[in-house]
C-alpha cells in the first residue's frame, strides 16, 4: 500500500481525522488550504500527528462530500494558487457533536485503563 | 437523515458530470502541496534537488491518493455496473453472429409473450373505460343451477327503487339488431339498455347526448338511439348532421341522439356494440310486451354504481334483505319448482366490475387455450434459452484463461458472476426491445385482419400500457437470468491453476461442465419432438377441416343458413316455407339439387348434438345414456350427399306431417342395438315434450363413413325428417352445377322473396362458411407450427454447436488416431455417435412426454375441439416427428463430424 517506514507511526482512531481536520479549521478560524492544515496539525500536535497525504485529501473529499466544509481556490501567501477549505455552519455542528462522542469514547477508555 | 442522504447523491451525480475538472484541480492541489513540502525541506537545510525528490518521496502514492480521493465522491454500484456494460456491449459487439441469432431468437419469443399478456391484458386486468369503475358492480341473481344469470324486468325495477347503497342502477342486454338501409338489412349488435345507463357508467356522449329519464318510461313512446362512434364513422361517414335524423332499425324508424365516445364499447368485453336502444322500445321492435312485463324472463344483467359512502358488503347486505322480500311476494318467480321437483330459490349475487371482465363462470376455455398457447409459447423460449446458455457456456470455457487471470488477481467470484450476468441481461433487454417492437407489428397486423363475421365485431384495445411494458420487462431480466445463470456460475469457478497453465485444459471441472452442456442438449431435444408432435397434430387438423377431406370433395354447394323468427312462424307456416323456398331454388339455372339439414355443415364438425331416444325392444340399463348423437335431415338429403344407404331409402315426400313418424340409423346403431343389425322395420321411441311419445319407422340404413364424423371411433347415430319436426331455423344446402359462387346471390334474392326480413349475409359457398372457423385453427397452426420449425431449428443449432466444440475439444486426440493410420469412416461414426446417443435419450424423453402433454388437447375443458379427426396419441404424427428429427440431428451431427476428419495429423499434433 505504499507505507512509508517511518519511526513513531502513530495509528489515529477510524473518523478522528476528520474530527481533527474540522477542529483545525475552527481554530485557524479562517480558511486554509490541505498543507496547512496538515502543518498546523503537527505543530500543535508537537509532531506527533504527522498526516499521511494519502489520508488527508481522501478525507478533505469526504468531509467536502458530506457538506461540512466549503472549498474554494485563492491565493496562498507567495502568490500561488491553490484551494482553500472553510468550515460551514453544518461543519461548526457537526464538530460539536464529534468531540462530544470523542470525549465520552475516551473518558470510557480511560475508565478500562486506569489502575485500580 | 434522508435529505442528507440525498444532498450527498446529489453531489455526487454532480461529480460525474466534472469529472475532468475535479482530476485536473486535485492535480493542481497536489502540486501546490509538493512545492509546499520541498520548500519546507530547502528551508530545513537541504539542496533543493533533494528537497524536492525528499518531498515526493514524503508524499506517497500519488495515484493512489488521487484514486482514493475520486473513490470518495463515486457511487459505487454505478461505477461497477457501468463497467460492466461497456465490457458486455464490447463482448457483445465482437461476436456479431451470435450476439444476432441470440438477440433474434430471444426477441421472437419475449414478442410472442408480448402479444399473449396484451391480450389477457386487455380482457382481463384493464378496467371498462367507464368512470370509476372500482365504484361499479354487477348485480346476478342466482339460483342453485345458474349463480350469475340476468334478472327480469319487474325485478330490475324492484331492485332499482329499493336498492339504495346506489347512486344509480342501470339494466342492459346485448341484442341482434336489423340495422336498414338502401341496400338492404345487415346484422348489428346493439345493447337494449335503461334509460340511465349512460349515467350509472359515466359515459359522456362523444356528440349530441345520452337519454333523458322520460325516454325510458312508456313502452314505445320514445323512438330513440345512441350510436357508436365506430358506426357514426363507417356507416355513416362522421356526418355531424346525423343527430337528430331517424336510422331504420328493425324496421323502425329510431332518431339518432346522439355518438358515443370511441373508446367505449358495451359492457360486453370483446364485444362491439354499434347502438344502445332504450328498453322500452321493445315492443316496438320485437312486437312483444312479455318481456317487459314478466317477472320470470331473466333476460337482463344490472350494472350499479355504489354511492360514495356503501360498501360492497352493505350492498349484499341489503339486497340480501330485498331478495327475502321478494321470495315472500312473489313465490312464483323467486321460489321455483324444478324439473326434478327442488325448489330453486333466487337470491342477488353482487360482484365488482373487476370481477366481472369475463362473464363469471365461463371463461374456463378460455384461459384453458391461453394457458396452452402460454406454454407453447413459452417452450420455445425455453428451448431458446437453453441454446444460448449452452453456447454461453462453450465460450465460457473459452474465456477459461482470461478468468482465471481475474480471479488470481483477486476478483471477488460474485463480481465476475455479475459481470457475465449483466452481459446475458443486457443481451436480453436488446432482445426485449425488439420483441416489443415486433409485439406491436404483430399486433397491429392481427387487429387489421380480423374479420368481423355475420356483424360480430370485436373490439380489443391492444394498446401497450403500463401493465404490459413491465411484464415484458420482468420477463426478458428473468429470461436474462435464466440462460446467463449457468454460464455466470460456471465461469466463476474456474480451475485458476489448470487454466494457467499452457496445454491442454481439461479435466476434473470439465466433465461436470460437459454434463451440464449434455443435459441441456438432451433437454432441447425432448421439448423440441413435443412442439414439433403438437404441430403435427394441429396440422393433421387443418388438413380435417379442409372441406374436401370431409367428403364434401365432389359437391358444389352453397350452404343457407334460414333463421324464421318464432313468433310468426309455427309449425305449419314454417314448413311451408322451407317447401316454397325449395321450389323457388330448384327452379334456379344451374342448381342440381336443393336440401335441408339442421344445421351447418361447419357446425355439424363442432358440436356433437345428442338427444336421449328410446330403442324398440332395447332395454337400457340404469344409468346408461340414451342421449345419441342425431340430426335433423330433409327430404332426399342422404343421395344428395352421397352418403351410402345399405338398407332400405332416404327419406322423401311420403314423410310428411302427417304421415307415420319415419327415421334412419347407421350401422353403427343397427349393430348394436338390435339382433343380428337387422334394424329395417323396426323402431325408435320419440319423445318430444308435451307430445305423447312416438313410435318412429326405421326406413333406412346408412353405413358410417368420413362423411357423418370425422371422429375416429363410429358412434350410433339417428336421424329423424325435417317434415316430422317444429324447426325455426335449419340450413338449406343447394347442389349446383358449376361453380356454386355464381349462385349465392340468386339463393339469397329467393329467400329474401319470400320473406324480407330473414338475414341473408350467411348464405355462402360451402368453403366460405368455413371461413371463421379456418381463421382461427389457422391461427392456432401458424402458432404451432411456427414455434414448432423454431424448435427444430433451435435444436439443430445446438446440436452442431455440441458436435463442433466437441470436435475441437479432441482434436489433438483425432489428430493422434488419424496419424496412427485409423479408418475416416471410423472417426465419423466415432464422433457423430457421440452426438447421437444424446439425440436418442433426448428423442425417448420426448416422445414419452410428447404422448402426455398432447393428451391435453384433447380435454373437454376447451369449448371447442383443438384437434379433429386425430388422436393425440396418433402413430403417423409422432412417428414422423421422431423420424424428421433423427434425419436432421444426422445431418447436423454429420457436417462438423467430417470436418473432423480433414484434419491434418500434424496440425492436430502441434495445437496445444
Amino acid at each position: 500500500m505504499g507505507k512509508d517506514k517511518r519511526q513513531d507511526k502513530t495509528e489515529l482512531l477510524p473518523g478522528t481525522l476528520e474530527m481533527l481536520i474540522l477542529k483545525s479549521l475552527d481554530r485557524i478560524a479562517e480558511p486554509m488550504h490541505g498543507y496547512g492544515i496538515a502543518l498546523y496539525l503537527k505543530q500543535i500536535s508537537r509532531d506527533v500527528l504527522q498526516v499521511e497525504e494519502g489520508s488527508l485529501y481522501p478525507a478533505l473529499q469526504r468531509v467536502a462530500l458530506k457538506g461540512w466544509v466549503k472549498a474554494e481556490w485563492g491565493q496562498s501567501e507567495n502568490n500561488r494558487r491553490a484551494r482553500f477549505y472553510k468550515l460551514t455552519p453544518a461543519g461548526r455542528r457537526q464538530l460539536k457533536q464529534e468531540v462530544a462522542d470523542f470525549e465520552r469514547i475516551l473518558e470510557a477508555i480511560m475508565r478500562v485503563m486506569q489502575p485500580s | 437523515m434522508m435529505i442528507n442522504q440525498l444532498i450527498q447523491l446529489w453531489r455526487r451525480l454532480f461529480f460525474y458530470l466534472r469529472r475532468d475538472q475535479f482530476d485536473s484541480e486535485l492535480e493542481e492541489e497536489m502540486k501546490f502541496h509538493l512545492e509546499m513540502k520541498a520548500k519546507e525541506n530547502a528551508e530545513a537545510g537541504m539542496e533543493p534537488l533533494e528537497a524536492r525528490y525528499a518531498a515526493q518521496r514524503q508524499f506517497g502514492n500519488q495515484t493512489l491518493l488521487r484514486e482514493a480521493s475520486r473513490e470518495m465522491w463515486s457511487v459505487r454500484f454505478i461505477e461497477t455496473l457501468m463497467q460492466d456494460l461497456r465490457y458486455g456491449a464490447r463482448m457483445l459487439v465482437k461476436n456479431p453472429g451470435f450476439t444476432a441469432i441470440a438477440v433474434l431468437t430471444l426477441a421472437l419469443g419475449i414478442g410472442a409473450n408480448t402479444v399473449v399478456f396484451s391480450i389477457i391484458n386487455a380482457v382481463l386486468f384493464r378496467p371498462r373505460p367507464v368512470a370509476e369503475p372500482e365504484r361499479l358492480v354487477e348485480l346476478y341473481s342466482s339460483d342453485a343451477r345458474n349463480p350469475y344469470g340476468g334478472a327480469g324486468y319487474q325485478d330490475y325495477l324492484s331492485f332499482r327503487d329499493q336498492g339504495e347503497v346506489f347512486s344509480g342502477l342501470a339494466a342492459y342486454r346485448p341484442k341482434r339488431f336489423k340495422l336498414g338501409g338502401e341496400d338492404g338489412v345487415e346484422p348489428v349488435i346493439g345493447e337494449m339498455v335503461s334509460g340511465n345507463y349512460f349515467d350509472v357508467l359515466g359515459v359522456k356522449a362523444f356528440s349530441g347526448r345520452t337519454f333523458l329519464p322520460e325516454e325510458d318510461r312508456t313502452p314505445g313512446s320514445h323512438p330513440v338511439v345512441v350510436i357508436s362512434h365506430h358506426l357514426w364513422r363507417w356507416r355513416f361517414g362522421a356526418d355531424p348532421a346525423l343527430i337528430g335524423k331517424p336510422i331504420k332499425i328493425n324496421n323502425q324508424a329510431l332518431t339518432v341522439i346522439g355518438v358515443a365516445p370511441p373508446e367505449y364499447t358495451g359492457m360486453i368485453r370483446g364485444l362491439a356494440a354499434e347502438m344502445w336502444v332504450p328498453v322500452m322500445m321493445i315492443p316496438r321492435l320485437d312486437d312483444d310486451m312479455s318481456l317487459l312485463n314478466s317477472r320470470g324472463a331473466d333476460w337482463l344483467f344490472i350494472v350499479g354504481r355504489l354511492k360514495p359512502e356503501a360498501t360492497l358488503e352493505q350492498a349484499r347486505a341489503r339486497f340480501d334483505l330485498i331478495s327475502g322480500q321478494l321470495r315472500e311476494t312473489y313465490p312464483e318467480t323467486w321460489r321455483k319448482r324444478a324439473e326434478t321437483g327442488a325448489t330453486l330459490e333466487k337470491s342477488v349475487t353482487i360482484l365488482p366490475e373487476s370481477e366481472t371482465r369475463i362473464h363469471p363462470g365461463e371463461g374456463a376455455g378460455a384461459y384453458a387455450f391461453i394457458a396452452v398457447v402460454l406454454t407453447i409459447i413459452n417452450l420455445v423460449m425455453l428451448i431458446a434459452c437453453m441454446n444460448l446458455a449452452n453456447l454461453l457456456l462453450a465460450r465460457a470455457t473459452a474465456r477459461g484463461k482470461e478468468m482465471a487471470v481475474r480471479l488470481a488477481l483477486g476478483a471477488a467470484r460474485w463480481r465476475i458472476v455479475r459481470q457475465l450476468l449483466t452481459e446475458s441481461v443486457a443481451l436480453a433487454a436488446l432482445a426485449a426491445t425488439a420483441g416489443v417492437l415486433l409485439a406491436i407489428w404483430l399486433m397491429n397486423a392481427l387487429a387489421a385482419s380480423l374479420p368481423a363475421f355475420q356483424g360480430i365485431r370485436f373490439a380489443i384495445d391492444l394498446q401497450l400500457d403500463w401493465r404490459v411494458l413491465l411484464y415484458t420487462l420482468a420477463f426478458s431480466f428473468l429470461v436474462g437470468l435464466l440462460f446467463g445463470m449457468a454460464p455466470a456460475l460456471q465461469a466463476s469457478r474456474s480451475d485458476v491453476i489448470g487454466n494457467l497453465k499452457d496445454g491442454a485444459n481439461v479435466f476434473a471441472g470439465a466433465r461436470r461442465q460437459s454434463r451440464l452442456r449434455n443435459g441441456l442438449i438432451v433437454a432441447q431435444i425432448a421439448l423440441s419432438v413435443v412442439l414439433l408432435a403438437g404441430a403435427g397434430l394441429v396440422i393433421r387438423t387443418l388438413r380435417n377441416l379442409n372441406p374436401i377431406n370431409q367428403g364434401y370433395d365432389s359437391l358444389n354447394l352453397v350452404v343457407a343458413p334460414i333463421r324464421l323468427e318464432e313468433r310468426q312462424y309455427d309449425r305449419a307456416r314454417s314448413q311451408d316455407f322451407y317447401r316454397r323456398l325449395a321450389e323457388r331454388t330448384r327452379a334456379l339455372p344451374g342448381v342440381r339439387s336443393v336440401v335441408f339439414a339442421d344445421r351447418l355443415p361447419v357446425v355439424r364438425l363442432l358440436g356433437r348434438a345428442r338427444s336421449p331416444v328410446g330403442i324398440e325392444g332395447y332395454q337400457p340399463s340404469p344409468g346408461e345414456d340414451m342421449a345419441l348423437e342425431t340430426d335433423t335431415i330433409g327430404p332426399g338429403y342422404l343421395t344428395a350427399m352421397n352418403i351410402p344407404i345399405t338398407q332400405g331409402r332416404d327419406f322423401d315426400e311420403r314423410d310428411g306431417e302427417d304421415a307415420p313418424c319415419v327415421a334412419v340409423v347407421n350401422e353403427a346403431l343397427a349393430r348394436r342395438y338390435f339382433a343380428g343389425g337387422r334394424a329395417l322395420g323396426k323402431h325408435l321411441i320419440r319423445s318430444a315434450g308435451k307430445r305423447p311419445d312416438q313410435l318412429c319407422e326405421i326406413v333406412g340404413v346408412v353405413r358410417d363413413d368420413r362423411f357423418q364424423s370425422l371422429r375416429t371411433e363410429l358412434l350410433p347415430w339417428y336421424a329423424f325428417a325435417l317434415s316430422q319436426t317444429h324447426l325455426t331455423s335449419a340450413t338449406m344446402l343447394v347442389h349446383t352445377e358449376g361453380a356454386p359462387h355464381n349462385l349465392v346471390l340468386p339463393v339469397r334474392r329467393e329467400i329474401q322473396a319470400l320473406d324480407q326480413t330473414i338475414l341473408v349475409g350467411g348464405v355462402l359457398t360451402l368453403n366460405d362458411s368455413f371461413g371463421p372457423l379456418l381463421y382461427i385453427y389457422r391461427l392456432f397452426g401458424l402458432l404451432v407450427g411456427g414455434c414448432g420449425l423454431l424448435a427444430i431449428i433451435l435444436a439443430v443449432i445446438g446440436i452442431y454447436g455440441m458436435v463442433a466444440y466437441a470436435v475441437s475439444r479432441r482434436t489433438r486426440e483425432i489428430g493422434i488416431r488419424l496419424a496412427l493410420g485409423a479408418d475416416k469412416q471410423k472417426i465419423l461414426r466415432l464422433v457423430m455417435r457421440q452426438g447421437m446417443i444424446l439425440v436418442v435419450y433426448g428423442l425417448s424423453a420426448g416422445l414419452l412426454l410428447a404422448l402426455a402433454l398432447t393428451q391435453i388437447l384433447t380435454s373437454s375443458i376447451f369449448e371447442i375441439p383443438i384437434l379433429i379427426g386425430v388422436n393425440a396419441t396418433d402413430p403417423l404424427t409422432f412417428g414422423s416427428t421422431a423420424l424428421l428429427l433423427i434425419v436432421v440431428a444426422l445431418l447436423a451431427s454429420y457436417l462438423p463430424a467430417r470436418r473432423a476428419t480433414k484434419v491434418d495429423p500434424m496440425v492436430a499434433l502441434r495445437i496445444e
